[in-house]
């Protein structure tokens, strides 16, 4: 029994024209014993960018507060918003201070980057180790199948409707393969403009 | 491991708790009240190792408790979880509390609800949850039969069924408390006597 496949769950992000879109499972379970269908595993960082943990609750819990804590703090300090990348840079030095005692989890983040609203996304390891991609990344107990997924659908610069039409069609194929993530799906679409949140239901097992 | 279970209704959060002390084999005392009353309209239902659950549970009491003298109002439903989980995540790399936490209560700015939380430190607000032994013969139970804004006397009705069907499968046979939270503060429930 892996840590990491104690609570189970998935991020998912992708890159669209002048959007993004970061997705995660619902489910919240305890090895085999699903305990609730409503912990959305993506939090809102600033508008601009979003916060997907997966792994351990209890570390998905303590990261995203002691993540809006130092935000905060920046943002009282600086008088401005941390720009997607900064926030990600902040989000591996918190990982790698706890190298020899890490949280059990592994965020992906996903923004628009400056004025002109470049989409950014970038994921890690539990130890801090970034991988920024074009396309999209994930992170979770279903990794190899989201992979597959998202390989074969997959297209650059969808408009934001159809990049919730492929990360949805890729997340629910995907869940269906692995037995603790699942139970539904909430998706965001960041645009320039603003924020879309929609919440997918498919299988409830 | 010890039966907990809290359910939410419309006004009030109902909650059900195993009333046997036990080591091993040996049942020590049968009519056992673990459902702490942590202030005026919060309840705290712990199951988990003997020591540990006193000693987290006085400990959480009393500084809820100060958090109110020093303040002059009771810490909300929200704030008191994460208070809780906190220190059960901030004990976990250390030396972890091994207890499993339900919290019920009533605030005015949330009405009735209920946080279940594990020995890890993860948190999750619920409609209603179980811990223990117990969750594998009511949590599928509890799917079917719960509705959002349910009436006391239906959740008590849901309690009984509860109970019932731990009598009947469960390979444990104890004696229950049930005690409500709500608005007007914490009372016993009377459930009906073991058929």
């Amino acid at each position: 029994m892996s840590i990491m496949e104690y609570n189970g769950g998935a991020v998912l992000a992708m890159v669209g024209k002048n959007c993004v879109a970061i997705a995660s499972d619902l489910r919240f379970g305890v090895q085999a014993q699903t305990l609730s269908t409503n912990f959305s595993k993506v939090f809102p960082i600033s508008s601009k960018c979003f916060l997907g943990l997966s792994g351990l609750a209890t570390d998905i819990l303590t990261l995203h507060q002691k993540l809006v804590f130092k935000n905060n703090l920046y943002k009282l300090r600086e008088e401005r918003e941390m720009s997607p990348r900064v926030f990600a840079n902040m989000v591996a030095s918190t990982l790698y201070e706890k190298r020899f005692g890490p949280f059990f989890s592994e965020p992906v983040i996903a923004g628009l980057e400056g004025p002109e609203n470049k989409p950014y996304i970038t994921a890690m390891d539990l130890l801090g180790a970034p991988v920024d991609a074009h396309d999209f990344v994930m992170s979770g107990t279903c990794t190899p199948a989201m992979y597959g997924m998202c390989e074969t659908l997959y297209r650059p610069n969808l408009e934001p409707d159809d990049l919730f039409e492929t990360i949805s069609q890729c997340l629910l194929a995907a869940f269906d393969r692995d037995a603790i993530t699942g139970w539904g799906a909430v998706v965001h679409i960041l645009t320039p403009t603003g924020v879309i949140s929609r919440k997918l239901k498919g299988r409830q097992d | 491991m010890e039966t907990i279970l809290a359910i939410k209704l419309k006004d009030v959060v109902i909650t059900l708790s195993d009333t046997n002390a036990g080591r091993s084999i040996v049942k020590m005392k049968d009519d056992e009240d673990k459902i702490l009353v942590l202030d005026q309209h919060k309840l705290l239902l712990t199951s988990g190792e003997a020591g540990d659950r006193i000693q987290f549970c006085e400990y959480i009491s009393k500084n809820v408790s100060l958090y109110e003298l020093r303040n002059g109002y009771e810490l909300t439903m929200n704030a008191a979880a994460n208070y809780i989980r906190n220190e059960l995540a901030t004990a976990v790399r250390q030396s972890p509390y091994q207890v499993n936490l339900i919290l019920a209560g009533h605030d005015s700015h949330d009405g009735p609800s209920l946080y279940f939380m594990d020995y890890l430190g993860s948190m999750q607000k619920m409609s209603f949850t179980c811990h223990g032994y117990a969750g594998y013969f009511l949590l599928s139970l509890l799917d079917k039969h719960w509705r959002e804004g349910m009436s006391i006397d239906e959740g008590v009705q849901l309690l009984h069924m509860c109970i019932q069907e731990l009598k009947t499968r469960f390979i444990v046979n104890t004696n229950y408390i049930a005690k409500a939270v709500g608005v007007d503060g914490v009372r016993v429930v009377p459930l009906l006597p073991a058929a």
